[in-house]
């Protein structure tokens, strides 16, 4: 079936494809990820890559940029045969990639950065030469770039145009971009999708690998959706839709569930269990990040923090989670004052926080599974006594968290770096819930970089939370997320809170303005 | 990468990849392979230096092994696996503690300024005398170890270089007393203190000094298996030293785990230096550790912080230094020959560490695919 779907004409019918991967296997120990994968890029097309983490999409892209070799397939670039042993030759052959991750020096400018992919300028570079040459690229896509501005300097969006100054200055033509609006703000990723727009107007081709639907239906002319290394569907955008999308990307499971609609049921009648009063908190640049906050959080409900990143969310819920000492202002926790407390005591009086990157600050993946859950609890009796732990209580309960919660894994001894972002997450709030009854749970970004399948369970976990009395406090950078979860959503700008929405007159639009502007609109009150 | 052309139009293809996972088994094959490897490298330098390897060798390992001279190995090994085994401690927090040379010496200056009061009528009676000097040793160690770790809690200090200047400092201060104040009065003028009374020794009834020894190491190799395997200190200082974020996330009071730790881990030292100093040379010197501390870092890392690998790595290196004199006398080497193994084991405990988490993957392609 994939075959007469890929057999069908792009966007301009009678040109030879630029790119032509067929039958691409790739396999690594215990996976395959490509399995026997057909890909074909057109000229002047926006072609959106879709599916879910671990579905085989990066690795596809790293194929054709030549980090990895195919164990089997065959890769046609302008109707010709390649191979492609690495980077170097892709590059030849007018293939770039931005990686998810930027791959920048911060301490030098912009121009020295590209300077280091290039290589026309000489033995002795003519700076001046490379450095008007940005210039106009940047001017021809609508960037104020500087190029002699310290990349250290410059926002997450402007780093992205770094990392595609480099490609455009070698004269790349086949553009491959790694889930690129996972580091932009809206804004950001409006001007990345129209900069898109214009590369493929100039005859560029340009590949959109995302997990998001609503990315890939916008600005895409074209999607391929796979699936554990497979294609499974691959069409014209206008032709395809959400829905038959989202079924396609996360197969038989179900999305939705009837559990989400007790949520529309007014909030329980709470007591506060948290209460912050003019909470002020010291950013990493030695700037107040959080300035005067005043909110409270009932038993029973969810609060939403919404907000463009780098507002002052993060370091909010670490000032409550005990991370970062407030410089002002209180923290209530269940009526104790527990301003600069340590996570220890936190978590003792009824906190659970949920950190964001679980891989980084919620497990330890050199370490089991087993012993995972144990670092939360070896501390406590039944799990140790005197300073003794003891193992099989441990593993008991870990083996609970791993069922209750749907951890995909062979054995509680496994590694737990070796499992995906999804039960990672599942693992975190498994072992946090199993282990304690909290009264307030914060949770940082708690679907950020889940698939569908796996969001959907952890909203659900946080929804049953909410009805069982627990106040939850949410971070997101989805707007739909917060906007379906939350009973008041809370938006933060500049390190203010600039209003408190509830849930009947919160609309994107709304919540979009005073995002941006930090108005706080007239409904907040 | 590297490649070959086979014919018929065949590549060979050889890669260094990571490895998923790494066994302890094979860990331990390669930690094996990499030590045989090293002691085949510093044969070849004797042998390039006129002296012949297999003889050095079988001399060595012969005479080493002689009933005399196994008793002075042990002797030897004991502050060796004390140290070692303390700084694994150290190691599994992350803490790059190489200062257990220091931590010694400033056992060995406690341990003797007690004995040093003892003999001049000050203190406790003879049968409180080994409790006092083995508490003041290890308080001593444990002490000079926390300096670090104050630095770098409150200041942020790197640990390496800290750890390392103090090891001149003590070094430096037991010379001081030696040559002054606690030079003993009937010693004709040599830099060295009073001998330490036989009250001030550990030893064991009707047993040989270094089966002491030994029964002690290998106690302290079994409780702190233990400690690292079944206490919630033991976990916490792996958590600390594996994912510093995860510990604060999970409440860890990671400065209170790293204090711990490196006291232990200095305690260690410092009682090292007081077997050192009590019975292996009898009185504090100049130079009266030969680097015992040093050599327990590269006994600890070939050990892979594993106690009881950690043991017998110990034991080498034991050997070696027993060795060295050997050399000397019986082969006319330079006592430095040993050095010369030494130094090729730590390279190759670090390419061994390098070896164990890679793996090389040998891929034949036919011209017919496109890779």
């Amino acid at each position: 079936m994939a075959e007469d779907l890929l057999e069908r004409p792009g966007p301009s019918p009678t040109s030879i494809p630029k790119v032509e991967m067929r039958g691409i296997v790739k396999r690594f120990p215990g996976v395959v990820a490509n399995d026997g994968v057909d890909f074909t890029i057109y000229a002047g097309e926006i072609h959106a890559l879709l599916g879910e983490n671990g579905a085989g999409k990066t690795t596809l892209m790293n194929i054709l940029y030549g980090i990895y070799t195919p164990d089997a397939g065959v890769i046609r670039v302008r109707g010709v045969p390649v191979r492609l042993r690495s980077p170097r030759d892709a590059i030849r052959l007018g293939i770039g990639m931005v990686h998810q991750d930027f791959r920048l020096i911060e301490a030098h400018t912009v121009v020295e950065n590209v300077f280091l992919n290039y290589d026309g300028l000489g033995f002795i570079p003519k700076w001046s030469a490379l450095e008007s040459r940005l210039e106009e690229i940047a001017s021809n896509y609508g960037w104020r770039l500087d190029p002699r501005a310290r990349v250290g300097d410059l926002s997450p969006g402007e780093k992205q145009q770094v990392e595609l100054l480099k490609l455009l200055v070698r004269g790349a033509d086949i553009l491959l971009l790694d889930e690129p609006t996972s580091v932009l703000t809206p804004i950001e990723t409006k001007m990345l999708f129209k900069t898109m727009r214009r590369m493929a107007e100039e005859g560029k081709s340009i590949v959109l690998i995302t997990h998001k639907l609503s990315e890939a239906m916008s600005v895409s002319d074209r999607v391929t959706l796979m699936r554990r290394g497979k294609i499974v569907l691959s069409k014209p955008t206008k032709e395809a839709t959400i829905e038959e999308l989202s079924t396609a990307m996360v197969g038989a499971q179900l999305i939705g569930d009837a559990g989400l609609e007790e949520r529309q049921s007014a909030p329980a009648d709470g007591a506060p269990t948290l209460q912050l009063s003019a909470l002020s908190v010291m950013g990493d640049e030695g700037v107040l990040a959080v300035k005067d906050a005043d909110l409270t959080v009932y038993r029973g409900e969810i609060v939403g923090v919404a907000g463009v990143s780098g507002n002052g969310q993060t370091e909010l819920v670490e000032a409550i989670a005990g991370l970062r000492k407030p410089v002002r202002g209180r923290i209530i926790l269940n009526g104790a004052d527990v301003t600069g407390a340590s996570p220890r005591r936190l978590m003792e009086l009824g906190l659970t926080y949920i950190p964001p990157e679980g891989k980084k600050w919620g497990i330890v993946p050199e370490l089991s599974i087993y012993e995972n859950v144990a670092l939360r609890v070896a501390r406590y009796a039944p799990y140790s006594r005197l300073g003794v732990i003891n193992w099989r209580k441990v593993a008991e309960v870990a083996e609970k968290v791993v069922s209750e919660f749907r951890v995909d894994t062979a054995s509680i001894k496994s590694r737990a770096g070796s499992l995906s972002g999804g039960n990672v997450q599942r693992l975190i709030l498994g072992r946090e819930l199993t282990t304690s009854k909290p009264s307030l749970l914060v949770a940082a970004y708690p679907t950020k970089g889940l698939d569908i399948a796996a969001s959907e369970q952890v909203r659900r976990i946080l929804s049953k939370l909410r009805s069982e009395g627990v106040g939850v406090l949410m971070l997101s950078e989805d707007l739909d997320e917060i906007l379906e979860l939350s009973d008041r959503i809370v938006v933060m700008y500049g390190g203010r809170i600039v209003g408190v929405v509830g849930r009947g007159e919160a609309t994107p639009e709304l919540l979009g303005v005073m995002m941006s502007r930090g108005v706080a609109a007239s409904a907040s009150a | 990468m590297l490649r070959r052309s086979l014919p018929g139009g065949l590549k060979l293809l050889v890669r260094v990849e990571r490895r998923p996972e790494v066994t302890p088994r094979y860990s331990i094959i390669v930690s094996l392979g990499m030590l045989l490897l090293a002691f085949l490298a510093s044969g070849l330098i004797f042998q390039l230096l006129g002296f012949s390897a297999l003889h050095i060798y079988r001399s060595f390992f012969t005479a080493l092994l002689s009933p005399i001279m196994l008793e002075e190995v042990f002797r030897r090994s004991a502050p060796i696996i004390l140290a070692s085994i303390g700084l694994c401690y150290s190691y599994r927090m992350g803490f790059w503690n190489i200062g257990a040379e220091g931590q010694l010496y400033m056992g060995m200056i406690a341990a003797t300024g007690v004995v040093v009061l003892h003999s001049a009528g000050y203190g406790t009676g003879q049968h409180l005398l080994l409790p006092t000097v083995i508490a003041a040793s290890m308080v001593a160690g444990g002490a000079w170890g926390l300096v670090p770790v104050i630095l770098k809690v409150r200041f942020g200090a790197n640990e390496i270089i800290t750890t390392l200047m103090l090891n001149y400092t003590a070094i430096l201060l037991a010379d001081f007393l030696v040559h002054g104040a606690w030079k003993d009065p009937a010693g004709y003028g040599f830099a060295q203190t009073v001998q330490f009374p036989s009250t001030a020794r550990i030893s064991i009834p009707g047993v040989s000094d270094a089966v002491a020894y030994l029964v002690l190491a290998m106690a302290v190799t079994v409780l702190t298996l233990l400690v690292f395997k079944f206490t919630v200190f033991g976990f916490e200082s792996k958590i600390v030293g594996l994912n510093i974020y995860a510990s604060r996330y999970a409440g860890v009071g990671i400065s209170s785990i790293l204090v711990r730790g490196v006291f232990i881990s200095g305690a260690l030292a410092g009682l090292a230096g007081l077997i050192v100093v009590s019975g292996l040379i009898g009185r504090l010197r100049p130079g009266a550790s030969p680097g015992y501390g040093y050599h327990a870092i590269i006994a600890s890392m070939l050990g892979g912080l594993y106690p009881p690998a950690v043991f017998f790595s110990s034991i080498l290196f034991g050997m070696l230094v027993t060795g060295g004199d050997l050399l000397q006398a019986s082969l006319q080497m330079p006592k430095s020959g040993v050095e010369i193994i030494m130094a090729m084991i730590f390279l190759a405990t670090i390419v061994a560490e390098f070896v164990k988490r890679h793996r090389l993957t040998i891929v034949v392609r036919g011209r017919g695919v496109v890779a």
